[in-house]
């Protein structure tokens, strides 16, 4: 198979997908259809999330506790995108499900784009230092992000921004999902990320073997930055409804278990990852007020006893061979 | 010119509560290089037990103070029991094993320890019993409360004795020692979990105390309340140099008073985030901090 | 042409001189040794001539250019590579990615071609494979090729290292106590084979080792530290007679 026909062919399948998705949860038989498919979506937006940050934070080793602040930006950048241009878009170039589509890839990619420059803004001062600095910048990043919401009134403040068209569905979402996978996988295969895994594993002996630190930790900061924020866009597109509640630092601690529980640093790992914090919490719903103490202790646990995670490769973080 | 008086005295205040807490970060980041993210919710739990015991308490008591005294004696014993439970169960097992793994275990904990509370304690806030009515007392134009004498008279107490405990007694001795190297300190006969536990048990003493202290001045106290405090006496121990004792209360000092002036004269919206703002600036001009040591890495 | 030259270098740690006024010009094509007892510092000047410390004073030119207070990956790529004494590969990592990982300096693809696997992209990485793997079975690795780095016994570790730092297409090697650890047979074999390397890839070596013997055999002209000061420089024979460094190494009466 031709290697440029992956894509399309993704995009084909998915686009079935969505299709069988509507007959059968939307508008078929099954009861309680439209619930599992909202389900679906949001495992699809995890994902995006999960498997940004593990770039980052897995692959390397950079640690970042701030995930929802660009997921934060890039769902509100979005949403401000299609509010306050869609009348005019949808004005000039009438309506129709092409024109929604094209409104929808215009505000994800500005959400993207914002939060992409949000992580430089973030990355190049704190990624100098050492890394413990970073955890506490990105985690008052968000906290930042959050208030600072909290106080535009152009964005609902702490009412909510509300009257975000419905743009996005599984068909976006997981194209936004396969896009998310394949760059970050090809990345990790390249140059580029035997470049990061080096940062992780010896700093010292990385920049001796010419890799620029520095350049290398933010360009793979921007990068999960952007994807959080793609994931912000088709969120908040599909919610059609926001509220900095979403964007609690409790939001970054849930992504990280999810990467955690899958093994830092393995690409299918953060996918299963998100998909069972996901589904998990739904399955046991008359227990939901137990769920993130079973959460935590989860996370301690698997950080003791299988710090590789359910998937990640043996050894990969059971070693003190990174400077303690 | 009272107004600022007035807000330089609520600022000291609140400092010295970020002080008693980032005393606590510094000295656990000191000897493990390991950011305590469950520290804030120490101080939650300081409340917490403070509440319970002054319940039975109450009454029971001929005077105000002796039970106030009671309370915090015996919460300040609780918490350091479960510092040490924390650091044995959950930090020890790790000890050996990358840093980053134990961050992420040390999120775990504060996260458990915040849920398992909202489960026991329930998530609507508790009024703490007022355990001394309180006084206002006029200082030239300046209402000082005998709430704000009693938080600065204990701040400057315990930070007292941490000092003269950490500099001139044999255990002290041993936790710079640890503190400077613990590979080295372990090859010279130092029991070095004894002392790690040790820093645990007294770090988390100092924030059960600061969590009374708050709690007296407060409305009421939640299983949340750790959170914020927590993160922005973290702040304030980076702003002093992580690891130094004089610079987590000089940090802890200049927060609380950034903090009310900010409130004071500016927006008390943007309260919650000058914290991070600081740190952000420190971080950018002054990596080490305001007291801290540039460290180099052997090669 | 010096390839290297450091004059007058000097650095302190807070009231601790570890080297002082060391002055030194390699040639070309020459394998130069680097010896002192413990302590002299051997390791700090190559700290400082790979840009992990700067300089307090004095100054380091590499081909003419002055390098002293360059970040070390442009110092790497400049042409100067290195070993670790206390050896720093990256240990989860396998054997092959970690001298990958010294190729991507030279070798780059941009960013996109790397995302979207463009034919050049492809084209580049099978050369990086073929040019890594050459290298591995120069080391006598090529078994190991898949192992995880950290997993290699000790000897491996340090040949691992060497093939790594040639990753980098250095001019000037820097190797610093190649063969700690290894027994007299397999020191000697690993400085013919260094020796042979100097030729194979036109290199200039610089090697700091404490074991006099290692370095008296294959060195062509030495230079001695005690105390982080020169006390001597010369062909090996004349470097062993000096008394200077008789006493250095045997204590004074």
């Amino acid at each position: 198979m031709k290697r440029w026909l992956t894509l399309p062919i993704i995009l084909i399948v998915l686009g079935l997908l969505q299709w069988g998705c509507t007959a059968l949860l939307l508008e078929g038989p099954i009861r309680q259809g439209p619930y599992y498919y909202q389900i679906l979506v949001l495992a699809g937006i995890n994902i995006i999330l999960a498997v940004s940050l593990n770039l980052t934070n897995g692959v390397a080793g950079q640690f970042s506790i701030g995930h929802a602040g660009f997921f934060a930006i890039g769902a509100y950048i979005a949403a401000c995108i299609s509010v306050y241009g869609g009348p005019g878009f949808h004005a000039a170039l009438g309506m129709g499900s092409a024109q929604d589509g094209a409104l929808l890839l215009i505000a994800i990619a500005c959400g993207a784009l914002a939060a992409a420059l949000a992580g430089l803004l973030v990355g190049i001062p704190s990624l100098r230092l050492r890394g413990d600095y970073l955890a506490i910048v990105t985690l008052g990043f968000g906290e930042i992000i959050r208030v600072l919401i909290l106080n535009i009134d152009a964005v609902g403040a702490a009412r909510g921004f509300t009257g975000i068209p419905k743009l996005s569905n599984f068909f976006w979402v997981f194209a936004g999902v396969a896009i998310a996978i394949l760059v970050l996988h090809n990345l990790a295969r390249s140059g580029y990320g035997r470049a990061l895994l080096s940062i992780r594993e010896d700093e010292i002996a990385a920049q001796a073997m010419g890799i620029p630190i520095t350049r290398y930790k933010v360009m793979a900061f921007v990068i999960s930055a952007a994807f959080a924020g793609l994931a912000g866009g088709l969120f908040g597109h599909f919610t059609m409804y926001l509220h900095t509640n979403s964007f609690t630092f409790v939001k970054s601690f849930e992504i990280i278990i999810m990467i955690a529980l899958g093994g830092l640093g393995s690409l299918p790992g953060a996918v299963l990852g998100a998909a069972v914090i996901t589904v998990l919490p739904e399955l046991f719903r008359e227990f939901s007020e137990y769920r993130m103490v079973i959460y935590s202790l989860a996370l301690i646990l698997i950080m003791i006893f299988r710090p590789q995670g359910l998937l990640g490769r043996a050894g990969l973080l059971g070693r003190g061979g990174r400077g303690k | 010119m009272q107004a600022f008086l007035q807000q330089l005295l609520n600022g000291i205040s609140l400092g010295s509560i970020y002080a008693l807490l980032a005393l606590g970060y510094t000295m656990v980041y000191g000897v493990l290089r390991l950011i305590n993210f469950a520290h804030g919710d120490i101080y939650m739990l300081g409340a917490f037990c403070g509440y319970y015991v002054s319940r039975v308490l109450h009454g029971r008591l001929e005077s105000s103070l002796l039970e106030t005294t009671t309370v915090m004696l015996a919460s300040m014993l609780a918490c350091a029991l479960a510092g040490m439970l924390i650091e044995r169960l959950a930090y020890r097992p790790v000890r050996h094993a990358s840093r980053l793994t134990s961050l992420i275990i040390a999120i775990g904990v504060s996260l458990f320890i915040e849920n398992l509370s909202q489960l026991v304690f329930g998530a609507a806030p508790r009024f703490f019993p007022q355990l001394i009515a309180e006084k206002q007392i006029n200082a030239g134009g300046v209402m000082v409360t005998n709430q704000q004498i009693l938080v600065l008279v204990v701040a400057l107490l315990l930070m007292a004795g941490l000092n003269a405990f950490i500099f001139y007694t044999r255990s002290g001795k041993a936790m710079r020692a640890v503190s400077f190297n613990l590979e080295a300190a372990k090859l010279m006969g130092i029991n070095t979990n004894a002392v790690i536990s040790l820093t645990f048990a007294l770090g988390s003493a100092l924030a059960a105390a600061g969590g009374i202290l708050v709690s007296l001045n407060l409305p009421g106290i939640d299983p949340l309340m750790g959170v914020m405090t927590g993160l922005k006496a973290f702040v304030a121990a980076v702003l002093g140099g992580i690891g130094n004792i004089f610079g987590a209360v000089l940090g802890g000092l200049i927060l609380g008073l950034a903090e009310t002036l900010v409130a004071g004269y500016g927006s008390s919206t943007y309260r919650d985030a000058i914290a991070f703002l600081i740190l952000i600036a420190i971080l950018l001009f002054k990596p080490d901090g305001l007291l801290g040591k540039g460290q180099v890495e052997k090669v | 042409m010096a390839l290297l030259k450091l004059d007058k270098l000097t650095r302190r740690f807070g009231g601790l001189t570890a080297t002082k006024d060391v002055s030194l010009a390699i040639e070309p094509g020459q394998l130069f040794g680097l010896i002192g007892p413990n302590g002299a510092g051997k390791t700090t000047l190559f700290n400082l001539i790979t840009g992990v410390y700067a300089p307090s004073e004095g100054s380091i030119e590499f081909e003419g250019t002055t390098i002293s207070g360059f970040a070390p990956h442009l110092i790497a790529s400049l042409g100067i590579s290195r070993t670790f004494q206390n050896i720093r590969l990256f240990g989860s990592l396998s054997v092959l990615d970690n001298v990958k990982t010294a190729c991507h300096m030279r070798r780059k693809t941009s960013l996109w071609s790397s995302v979207l696997r463009t034919s050049s992209f492809l084209r580049k990485e099978a050369e990086i494979e073929e040019f890594c793997r050459h290298l591995l079975d120069l080391m006598q690795l090529g078994q190991y090729v898949n192992e995880e780095a950290g997993n290699l016994p000790y000897g491996h570790q340090r040949r691992l290292e060497i093939a790594r730092a040639l990753a980098t297409q250095p001019r000037l090697l820097l190797l610093d106590e190649p063969a700690a650890g290894m027994n007299p047979q397999e020191s000697l074999e690993l400085m013919h084979l260094i020796r042979r390397l100097r030729d194979e890839f036109h290199l200039t070596v610089l090697l700091v080792e404490h074991n006099m013997k290692v370095v008296m055999g294959v060195c062509e002209r030495i230079h001695v530290l005690d105390y982080g000061q020169s006390i001597a420089e010369g062909a090996p024979e004349e470097v062993r007679r000096d008394p200077k460094v008789i006493q250095a190494y045997l204590g004074a009466e």
